[in-house]
């Protein structure tokens, strides 16, 4: 929810965190979590920065067997955004999240599935409430480099406003800036 | 530094050492001296500003309270006392320093300190000191028990170790600094500190919670021992 923002901003780290407090980057490893409302960001290593208005960003990286995982609630309606990627990048100012290598964002009604885009590459505006997405080079997930997005048909009696996710291809991600 | 023995005046209740006054010493850290910054919280403010400074408060205090506060023996004497005998000793003292204004800049109280002359090592129980920084920034520290060697370089805090840090009344960033924990060691030559145990540090609303630390200020790195939980407040907020 985009109200996320204003709430605090927690890490948790099981293993070790080093603050480099010229760069005022802290990085963390070993199963981090960050949340901030109800965003939730776990990956096994996550490089938090702060910017001079102090808006938090973070790195969150994780490999193809432990991609990092991302979840967080959409404004005014019961439904979830969840995503993995074997690096996602937040950025507390734009309130964006770039996922990058096997992509994968789900959009969940409770826990049922309504949405699901793979990519190379996939942006989560969360505060436009946008996703784009780019193929990006071909990959074990995603023999092909294609994009695939399997929408799901209207429910007949939708227990709650649904608004599913607003689409746009971007170029394949070899040649986004 | 020559010091002249420090005049002893015996009150009836505690036996307060009124020392002759010392060249006035930097207790505070540098940054943000006179440059009025808009006060910001966070984990930039905290990693920047107030940790260093709570920090290089304790350095301070503890080059100075050790090296200058003990009673230095009139004589080098032959070490006539066996290696863990304290050949002198203070019980219930209290011991001030003022500014030149006449200001209280130091206070340190404790149940008993013991000098070591083999190894030159200073040891106080229940240990409490308030100090005031030139710009006026307050730190207090305690524990049950301070150790040091004998030019205050080395010194360890252990158990229930309290430390606060205010700044000045209308400082540009009012919160307080604190650090809870059951040990804190500082190396003041090298500025670095380190606590093998678990601790709290405060700033504001941020918090974070450590299973160990250690600060190397000349390389300005913070190395927190897992499991880490930091709580940054939303941006903005007050503190």
């Amino acid at each position: 929810a985009s109200a996320d923002r204003t709430q605090p901003l927690t890490l948790e780290s099981d293993k070790p965190c080093t603050v480099n407090l010229a760069r005022q980057v802290s990085q963390c490893s070993g199963n981090v979590v960050i949340t901030q409302g109800t965003l939730v960001l776990r990956a096994e290593q996550i490089e938090l920065r702060e910017s001079r208005e102090g808006h938090p960003s973070a790195t969150a990286s994780g490999s193809t067997a432990k991609p990092a995982q991302y979840r967080q609630k959409r404004d005014g309606s019961d439904e979830t955004v969840e995503g993995s990627a074997t690096r996602i990048d937040y950025d507390g100012k734009a309130g964006t999240l770039r996922f990058v290598g096997q992509a994968v964002v789900r959009r969940l009604r409770g826990t049922t599935v309504a949405d699901e885009i793979t990519g190379g590459e996939i942006v989560w505006d969360n505060v436009a409430e946008q996703i784009s997405v780019s193929g990006g080079a071909a990959s074990a997930g995603n023999p092909g480099g294609r994009v695939r997005a399997v929408i799901q048909p209207r429910a007949t009696v939708p227990a709650a406003p649904q608004v599913p996710l607003p689409l746009k291809t971007g170029p394949s991600g070899a040649d986004r800036p | 530094m020559g010091a002249d023995r420090p005049t002893a005046q015996a009150s009836p209740s505690t036996p307060e050492l009124h020392l002759p006054d010392l060249p006035q010493l930097q207790l505070g850290g540098s940054t943000g001296e006179g440059r009025a910054r808009r006060p910001r919280r966070g984990l930039r403010e905290w990693l920047t500003v107030s940790l260093p400074l709570l920090l290089m408060a304790l350095l301070a205090l503890g080059t100075w309270w050790l090296v200058q506060v003990a009673p230095q023996p009139p004589a080098p004497r032959p070490p006539s006392t066996p290696g863990d005998e304290p050949d002198y000793r203070m019980q219930q003292f209290t011991i001030t320093r003022f500014s030149p204004q006449g200001r209280q800049i130091l206070r340190l109280e404790g149940r008993v300190l013991r000098h070591f002359p083999a190894t030159d090592r200073l040891e106080i129980d229940d240990v409490r000191i308030e100090a005031e920084a030139p710009d006026g920034r307050r730190t207090e520290a305690r524990a049950r028990r301070a150790v040091s060697n004998g030019d205050g370089t080395e010194i360890s805090l252990e158990g229930t170790v309290r430390l606060r840090s205010a700044p000045a009344a209308g400082a540009a960033d009012a919160a307080v600094t604190e650090f809870e924990g059951e040990s804190l060691q500082a190396w003041t030559r090298f500025q670095r500190l380190h606590s093998d145990r678990p601790l709290q540090l405060r700033h504001g609303t941020l918090q974070v919670r450590a299973g160990s630390m250690s600060l190397d200020q000349p390389a300005g790195t913070l190395t927190l021992g897992g499991p880490v939980r930091l709580t940054a407040p939303p941006r903005g907020t007050a503190g």
